[in-house]
């Protein structure tokens, strides 16, 4: 070796090892930091109390629009103008991503200190948040604001995981210019299952359709087969069974057998990005869906309840909320923060901008406004009969198996009964998630 | 510096047999104490060195990982909460025999099967058209390039925008009516969502191998060539008998890493159709994934994993052993 080349390997020798150990230090570092944190975490829960709060916290939540990051980072930014002391940051991500990174951060107990809740999640992922019956009790925070249903749907076992920033049933969004175009009128609350068809018919030609099948084959299962909650029986996860199977079939048939559906795709947004292409008329969505819809679309959206089929019209009643997380460093902070993030002033904004149509009731009212005519009276009927949808401790899986098998069961491909059958093989044993008693919660 | 011969310039002349008379040696300056350093130990050192960088990351987040990987194995280890709890080969025994696991396999064989002989025909094709010996077709150097950009394009836009093209109202569709074709449900039926990451694997993977089929098209001699022509082989004869034995060990090492990379197929089956509809298209890792990432079992995941592992070890060890009958090494 020249004595050039040894002072090169030399020089190479003492880099490599000062990279290798920087790496290993910074790995344990890491490591470190992200224990200590979660220590630490865990010890403020105890310890921390003050009336001043102060510190920042962090906040995850999925958003499906740029408008929507705007929106949340606008609410997030209402916490100083209560606490000065006290910031919010929101990191967003899609609502499919959502779901799978919360999981990966519990598992290494980095879940940031506040983050959205939905409320068919309660069971799977209800154990990464703090119940907040105690912080509730000892801020005497009044629950009385807030629509009953979304405080029972976000319990677990009389727990309260989750403070509704929203709610509001599932519908059906129109295209009132596709309907003027097609000389179709408009649909009004109280139609049959027949109107319903014939109208999907008539929308149906030249590219376009009369209806979108939607998000999930749950949305329209309760109003075709009139029985709640079909894939439970006696609290036991179970599909196979002649109510959800009819649910099932009758839906499916728009698609294979009547044909006023696209073909149906798994694509991310698929059925948002459709809708607003403006070449579909119909599809179920609830109030939480204008805002995008609005944001991608150039059409007047419309309003009407699910169609009265042989059992009647029946709809559920969905939402979501922001709830506390268990590695939350300082819990009485977070608490404080959420008060105003789900304050009348936050809730009337996110309203106000469409949102959400706001677990306060009083804010409702924004919503409808920024909706339009006709909207109010649609969601205010329907939530009159709306009823809570019971979620599974396999709900997770549930929604992964309904996902793989949509598109055979709308292309005919397969059967509702053979649906039914694949979906119960994949979504494994469930049970039914129960809110418990939450009377107390709302001081009865 | 200043020795033998300093005044002259030249070495002192002795008689033979005459010892040489040592020239009195400048003073050198005393060895440092401590052990005495060999070249070789030296070179080790340096060796290690340079090998640091890749070798602490691949201890780092390979082995590691792979070594863990192997212990989660054994257990019930759900991603969060529940006990973690040794469970032996039960993940294995549960995988080999579910009905599940042996559709994903099946899966992942007819999508090896069907995508690297596509892939030897098409790059190999390819690399005939603009190898070195083709000198008929103008501007190879900018049709590499084209055919080449696919392999540098980052997978998840390329199959976002291969999703759209296989989309209802897509260009896919959109030419096939041309041709009289009706619309073609490429990614919601079972039928051709396997076949779509098929054509989009092609079509993202041939350049690669095209590229590497072109260089060894280039160390062949010419003479081969000349002498064949002479014995009146033609093109064809002259393909099948000059240029594959030739290129034999360049087919070994392309086709070898497309198996590799075949049976590890995920991204394009994540973003295109979620491995449905149904299983239809469900791949080994995304399988992997799904287990431990939307079913949180990751003692089950690892289990398939490790299955996996083996059957690549399995598929890549015996094209290894078959190579000795059709690899033709020079030297």
């Amino acid at each position: 070796m020249k004595p050039n080349s040894q002072v090169k390997a030399k020089l190479m020798l003492r880099v490599g090892a000062a990279v290798s150990a920087s790496a290993l230090v910074a790995l344990g570092a890491g490591t470190g930091t992200s224990f200590a944190a979660g220590r630490s975490g865990h010890q403020a829960h105890a310890t921390h109390s003050t009336s001043s709060p102060s510190g920042n916290l962090s906040w995850f939540f999925w958003v499906g629009s740029p408008t929507g990051v705007h929106t949340w980072t606008h609410v997030a930014s209402l916490v100083p103008k209560t606490y000065p002391n006290l910031r919010v940051s929101l990191t967003t991500t899609s609502w499919t991503d959502y779901w799978q990174k919360l999981p990966l951060e519990a598992s290494s107990h980095d879940l940031p200190d506040l983050a959205g809740l939905q409320f068919g999640y309660v069971g799977s992922d209800g154990s990464f948040f703090l119940p907040l019956n105690t912080l509730i009790k000892q801020n005497h925070y009044s629950l009385a604001g807030f629509t009953p249903t979304m405080i029972k749907e976000l319990s677990v076992n009389g727990k309260l995981l989750a403070l509704p920033y929203d709610f509001g049933p599932v519908v059906i969004a129109y295209n009132k210019t596709l309907f003027e175009q097609k000389h179709v009128a408009l649909p009004k609350d109280g139609w049959t299952w027949a109107q319903f068809l014939a109208d999907a018919k008539r929308l149906t030609g030249g590219g376009d359709y009369g209806w979108l099948p939607g998000q999930s084959p749950l949305e329209m299962n309760y109003d075709i087969s009139g029985v709640p909650d079909a894939y439970l029986q006696h609290g036991t996860f179970n599909v196979v069974n002649s109510a959800f199977i009819t649910g099932i079939q009758q839906w499916a048939a728009l698609s294979y057998k009547y044909h006023v559906a696209p073909t149906y795709s798994t694509a991310p947004n698929w059925a948002t990005t459709e809708f607003a292409s403006g070449k579909v008329a119909m599809e179920p969505n609830g109030p939480w869906g204008l805002e995008p819809l609005k944001a991608q679309s150039n059409f007047q959206v419309g309003w009407v309840e699910f169609p009265s089929g042989p059992h009647g019209e029946h709809t559920y009643n969905e939402g979501s909320g922001f709830g506390i997380t268990k590695d939350a460093k300082n819990p009485e902070a977070a608490f404080k923060a959420l008060t105003v993030m789900l304050g009348s002033t936050a809730e009337n904004y996110a309203a106000s901008v469409g949102r959400a149509f706001p677990a306060r009731v009083a804010a409702d009212p924004s919503w409808t406004h920024y909706a339009g005519e006709g909207a109010g009276p649609v969601m205010y009927a329907a939530l009159k009969t709306a009823q809570p949808m019971e979620v599974t401790t396999n709900w997770t899986a549930f929604q992964t198996a309904l996902s793989k098998y949509t598109p055979l069961v709308l292309s005919g491909s397969i059967t509702a009964a053979q649906f039914a059958k694949d979906v119960q093989a994949e979504s494994g044993a469930g049970a039914a998630v129960s809110p418990g008693n939450v009377a107390p919660l709302l001081g009865g | 510096m200043a020795l033998v011969g300093a005044h002259t310039g030249k070495a002192p002349r002795r008689s033979a047999g005459e010892r040489p008379q040592s020239p009195p040696l400048p003073e050198v300056p005393p060895r440092r104490k401590g052990p005495r350093v060999t070249l070789a130990r030296r070179e080790a050192r340096a060796a290690y060195g340079f090998l640091s960088f890749n070798l602490t990351g691949f201890i780092l987040f390979t082995l590691i990982p792979v070594v863990f990987s192997l212990y989660l194995s054994f257990f019930n280890w759900p991603l969060t909460g529940g006990q973690h709890t040794l469970v032996g080969f039960h993940n294995y025994s549960v995988a080999v025999s579910s009905f599940g696991f042996w559709q994903v396999v099946i899966n992942v064989l007819y999508f090896v099967a069907a995508y690297v002989p596509l892939n030897l025909v098409v790059s190999l094709g390819l690399a005939s058209l603009l190898g070195p010996r083709n000198k008929t077709i103008k501007g190879k150097g900018f049709l590499r390039v084209v055919f080449f950009l696919p392999v540098v394009t980052p997978v998840v836009a390329s199959s976002l925008v291969w999703g759209l093209m296989f989309g209802q109202g897509g260009i896919i569709n959109a030419v096939l009516g041309v041709f009289g074709v009706g619309q073609l449900n490429w990614l919601g039926s079972s039928g051709l969502a396997m076949p779509s990451i098929i054509i989009m694997s092609l079509w993202l993977g041939f350049g690669y191998n095209m590229i590497l089929y072109i260089a060894g098209m280039t160390n062949i001699p010419e003479d081969l060539y000349e002498a064949t022509s002479l014995d009146g082989a033609g093109r064809v004869r002259q393909f099948f008998h000059v240029t594959v034995p030739m290129l034999s060990p360049f087919l070994f090492f392309g086709t070898l890493l497309t198996l590799i990379t075949s049976f590890q197929i995920f991204t394009r089956a994540y973003i295109l159709t979620g491995g449905g509809p149904g299983n239809s298209s469900t791949t080994l890792v995304l399988e992997i994934y799904d287990q431990a990432f939307k079913y949180f079992r990751l003692g089950y995941a690892s289990a398939i994993a490790w299955l996996l592992f083996i059957l690549i070890l399995i598929v890549t060890g015996t094209f290894y052993r078959l190579q000795r009958h059709w690899v033709y090494y020079e030297h």
